[in-house]
């Protein structure tokens, strides 16, 4: 097998099919929280709809969220005059139904069930009727909102192509194989997209070792920009030197493992193992040596 | 508390637990936040045969009395829900409960390094989790009981025996400043201690932390009803 094969079959395992039970219950669970919404502003200009790696083709099984947007119209106060009042109202039409967890410009709603999803809600308010830009709330920061378009974030991925979006898979598959959870993903997907501008997006695996090289030896030479508002959008917090050395370092690493065992010593075996296989393993390991079992300190 | 981290204080043990991870984990990282040093990343589970069996984005919190003190663990990803069946305490910061404190000499004994904690109780919690999923919400492997029931099993299986009187008295007897040989044995055979479990008890008075006995000895006999809940179960 070569190694193409090797990681189209890797982004093959990763990847969450559109009729899959992954997306399917995000759906669902998006069409609940739609109904909450649009029952709580009555008469409201809102537009709700998924956003983030669901909308940009890049969603991978090892983790997975759903962002959803709820953007209002510029003249639509049915949550409030001001972008704070509007996050603190979603928030609270929210909170009957679930955990909600306030984040920068997000709401990440849990399950008060205890069953794991995660989405984040991303109220906004349309900047005018004539463009998709939208006013975010920002709760941290140097101002106290946000100028966006998802509408540019998707099509800075998507019109680069499928092999794109499959390298951000596999870069994203990467990230969680590497503990990288502070490199977010809208730095990744950026980053991804900068090191490879120019570059033949048909040989993946040349794609994947030039941007491993490239971080391992040159991010710091690499600038990011929000492609919906190059200037307003400063992203040095998220895309800080400790972001930078520890992708660095694990790109460094990576390339090691690729030298002595390949590309399997990085993505693993593309077969995964069945749930009997799992528990037979389980036994074996607990018969040759049994570890603690866990406590609960009450 | 020392308002300076361990990690300035003792520049070569944080250089010791930096190069461990490095070597031993590439999903590992060490992060410095208010003067706490926490491990954070993506821990994989393998079996004997080195397969993978699922991994988990976790955080060790490394103890401001390191390496004496046991590290607190959490699962950050939000996969497992944070329930007490799961065994993760219902604390503000949802950590995991590896072990019964009284247990710890065997499954994290003092001067282990951090590489055995994470081979050991951690990645035991987190095979349990896989199992728990397997089985639709129960384990095979089985859980200590919540509380004062699950360090009493732990005595339980120590001493081999369900006798809650012989399991008060032996714990007096881990916690005395003293012993005599000549005192009767726990046991209850009658017999002096130099001719019953002597050994058996120096053993486990030199590896079981009085500190936590005694916690468990005041909760026993803090009322008669816990006895009376113990008998029960």
């Amino acid at each position: 097998m070569t190694n193409l094969e090797y990681l189209k079959d890797i982004i093959e395992k990763i990847s969450i099919r559109d009729d899959g039970e992954e997306i399917k219950a995000l759906r669902s669970e998006a069409s609940k929280i739609e109904k909450i919404l649009k029952g709580a502003f009555k008469g409201g200009d809102l537009t709700i709809k998924p956003g983030g790696s669901l909308a940009k083709g890049t969603m991978i099984k090892e983790s997975y969220d759903l962002d959803l947007i709820c953007y209002f119209g510029r003249e639509d106060e049915s949550a409030g005059k001001t972008l704070k009042e509007i996050y603190d109202s979603v928030k609270k039409a929210l909170e009957t139904d679930y955990f909600v967890n306030p984040k920068k410009s997000a709401l990440r709603i849990e399950s008060k069930q205890r069953v794991y999803f995660h989405v984040d809600v991303v109220p906004g308010r349309f900047v005018d009727g004539d463009s998709d830009d939208v006013f975010l709330y920002q709760e941290a920061g140097d101002k106290d909102y946000l100028k966006t378009n998802l509408s540019k974030h998707i099509d800075h991925v998507k019109s680069r192509g499928k092999n794109m979006t499959d390298i951000i898979k596999l870069l994203k598959f990467w990230r969680e194989r590497n503990g990288l959870q502070s490199a977010k993903t809208f730095i990744l997907e950026l980053l991804t997209i900068e090191i490879l501008k120019g570059k033949d997006l048909s040989r993946i695996d040349n794609c994947l070792d030039y941007f491993l090289r490239e971080v391992s030896e040159s991010i710091q030479n690499y600038k990011i920009e929000d492609p919906a508002n190059p200037t307003g959008n400063d992203l040095s917090e998220l895309f800080n030197d400790s972001v930078k050395n520890l992708m660095s370092s694990s790109a460094k690493n990576s390339l090691y493992i690729i030298g002595q065992q390949g590309w399997q010593g990085v993505f693993g075996e593309i077969e995964s193992t069945t749930d009997d296989e799992k528990l037979a393993s389980i036994q074996k390991i607990q018969s040759q040596n049994p570890g603690p079992r866990p406590w609960l300190r009450k | 508390m020392s308002s300076t981290c361990w990690h300035i204080q003792n520049p070569e043990l944080f250089s010791i637990l930096k190069k461990l991870l490095a070597d031993n984990y590439n999903g590992l990282h060490l992060f410095i936040e208010n003067n706490t040093v926490y491990i954070r990343g993506n821990l994989v589970i393998k079996n004997t045969e080195g397969k993978e069996l699922g991994s988990f984005e976790i955080e060790i919190e490394v103890p401001a009395n390191y390496p004496e003190g046991v590290p607190i663990v959490r699962e950050t990803a939000g996969k497992l829900a944070k329930i007490a069946n799961r065994h993760f305490n219902g604390d503000e910061n949802d950590s995991a409960c590896l072990f019964v404190p009284e247990a710890r000499f065997k499954y994290y004994p003092k001067n282990s390094s951090i590489v055995d904690f994470i081979e050991g109780p951690v990645k035991s919690f987190f095979l349990w989790q896989i199992d728990y999923d397997l089985n639709g919400g129960k384990s095979s492997i089985g859980g200590m009981s919540h509380g004062l029931l699950g360090k009493v099993e732990f005595y339980r299986e120590e001493l081999d025996t369900r006798d809650t009187q012989v399991i008060l008295k032996f714990i007096k007897y881990l916690i005395s400043r003293k012993i005599k040989k000549h005192w009767s044995c726990y046991c209850g055979s009658g017999k002096e201690l130099r001719f019953c479990h002597l050994e058996e008890l120096l053993y486990l008075r030199e590896k079981i932390s009085k500190k936590d006995a005694d916690k468990t000895y005041r909760e026993l006999i803090l009322s008669k009803k816990q006895l009376q809940i113990l008998k029960d179960n």
